[in-house]
């Protein structure tokens, strides 16, 4: 436990809508990156456990100090803290779904009827880089196949696709009114760490067409 | 504060604390990804190659495009913001843009856990720059979103999943 108690005094009026101004703000951005903040947070916003608190506090408030009090709540609650999926359930967070099959690709867009487009579409493949479309919304709604690649041709209202076996998948880009490349990175060491990952710059050009 | 209130406040605080506690217990417990985001400055400047020594990983990067475009490469800040599927966190970007990632879902393929992002960039009172952008990519590979004008150079930035 590295918080201090006044970051856990701030966190709980925090979690009571207390706090305004900075304080707010700083314990919010304190809940942004730090894990074990948010935890607390979350641990006082779970509404089973508060409802369910309030109505022990309120039977137990007039016989017993709060020492006692926290020391009768600890087993159990310390219980509850042993099931991620309860904490789960009672902070309101999804749960990540099943295996996705995403495929072993490197998908840039997909042609024909897995796409939609939003606006006509530009396609050309420069020297390392492909504008795949301007006001473009590449949407991948089904699974592409692997083995296609990208065409390679100045063919509107159709993208291309380039397998890959890992790295960086693009699933959708939607940019309206400005021009979007997408660069492939298959250069060794990038951050990863791993011995060779193919990456993605995605180029939004900054002007308005 | 009444005493009842006060007996409240304590009494939650032990809930947070034996709530945290707890979870640092569960060795098993996972512990929450989060995204690392860096904003890089580049330029193309009279002179030869410079990189900001904390750009680990961009020397390499630099042969290629369209990072080869520019020599000088500064990092403006970098920031780690813990992801929790569905809830989307928020950076305010140096050129006031606001960049959003949202964590979808993330699986285990192939013995590698695969994250599926949303990522948008917007800007107050002005239409989206990015209005969507979904990826997917293993823990520790980092992707890229280019192109923002900024102080005479672009900006580049680096989101890493660390899981």
């Amino acid at each position: 436990m590295r918080l201090p108690l006044e970051t856990l005094l701030e966190l709980m009026a925090l979690s009571d809508g207390e706090l305004t101004g900075e304080a707010k703000e700083r314990a919010e951005a304190l809940v942004n990156t730090d894990g074990q903040a948010r935890e607390v947070v979350e641990t006082m916003r779970a509404a089973h456990i508060g409802a369910w608190l309030k109505e022990t506090l309120e039977s137990t408030a007039a016989l017993a100090g709060a020492d006692r009090i926290s020391d009768a709540l600890a087993p159990e609650l310390a219980k509850l803290a042993a099931s991620p999926k309860q904490r789960a359930q009672a902070s309101g967070v999804r749960q990540p779904r099943g295996p996705r099959s995403f495929g072993a690709r490197f998908a840039f867009g997909v042609t024909g009827a897995g796409l939609a487009l939003a606006a006509a579409v530009l396609l050309y493949v420069g020297q390392g880089g492909r504008l795949v479309g301007r006001g473009l919304r590449v949407a991948n709604q089904r699974e592409a196949p692997i083995d296609s690649a990208l065409s390679g041709a100045t063919t509107q209202g159709v993208v291309g696709q380039v397998a890959s076996s890992e790295g960086v998948v693009v699933d959708e880009i939607d940019s309206p009114n400005h021009d979007i490349s997408l660069f492939e990175i298959t250069s060794a060491g990038i951050s990863s760490g791993g011995p060779r990952a193919a990456s993605v710059v995605i180029w939004i050009e900054e002007g308005v067409k | 504060m009444t005493g009842q209130g006060a007996h409240w406040k304590t009494t939650r605080l032990a809930v947070a604390l034996v709530g945290v506690l707890g979870g640092q217990a569960r060795a098993a417990a996972p512990k929450p990804p989060t995204i690392e985001i860096s904003v890089i400055h580049a330029l193309h400047a009279d002179g030869g190659l410079s990189i900001d020594p904390r750009l680990r990983d961009l020397p390499q990067l630099t042969r290629e495009q369209p990072f080869v475009r520019y020599n000088v490469y500064k990092l403006l800040g970098r920031k780690e913001l813990v992801v929790e599927a569905g809830r989307p966190v928020t950076e305010r970007l140096v050129n006031g843009r606001a960049l959003q990632v949202t964590l979808l879902d993330a699986n285990e393929q192939d013995g590698r856990n695969r994250f599926h992002m949303r990522v948008a960039i917007d800007e107050p009172g002005k239409g989206s720059l990015l209005k969507l952008l979904e990826v997917t990519a293993s823990g520790n590979e980092p992707f890229f979103v280019g192109g923002q004008s900024y102080q005479g150079g672009t900006l580049f930035l680096e989101l890493i999943i660390r899981p």
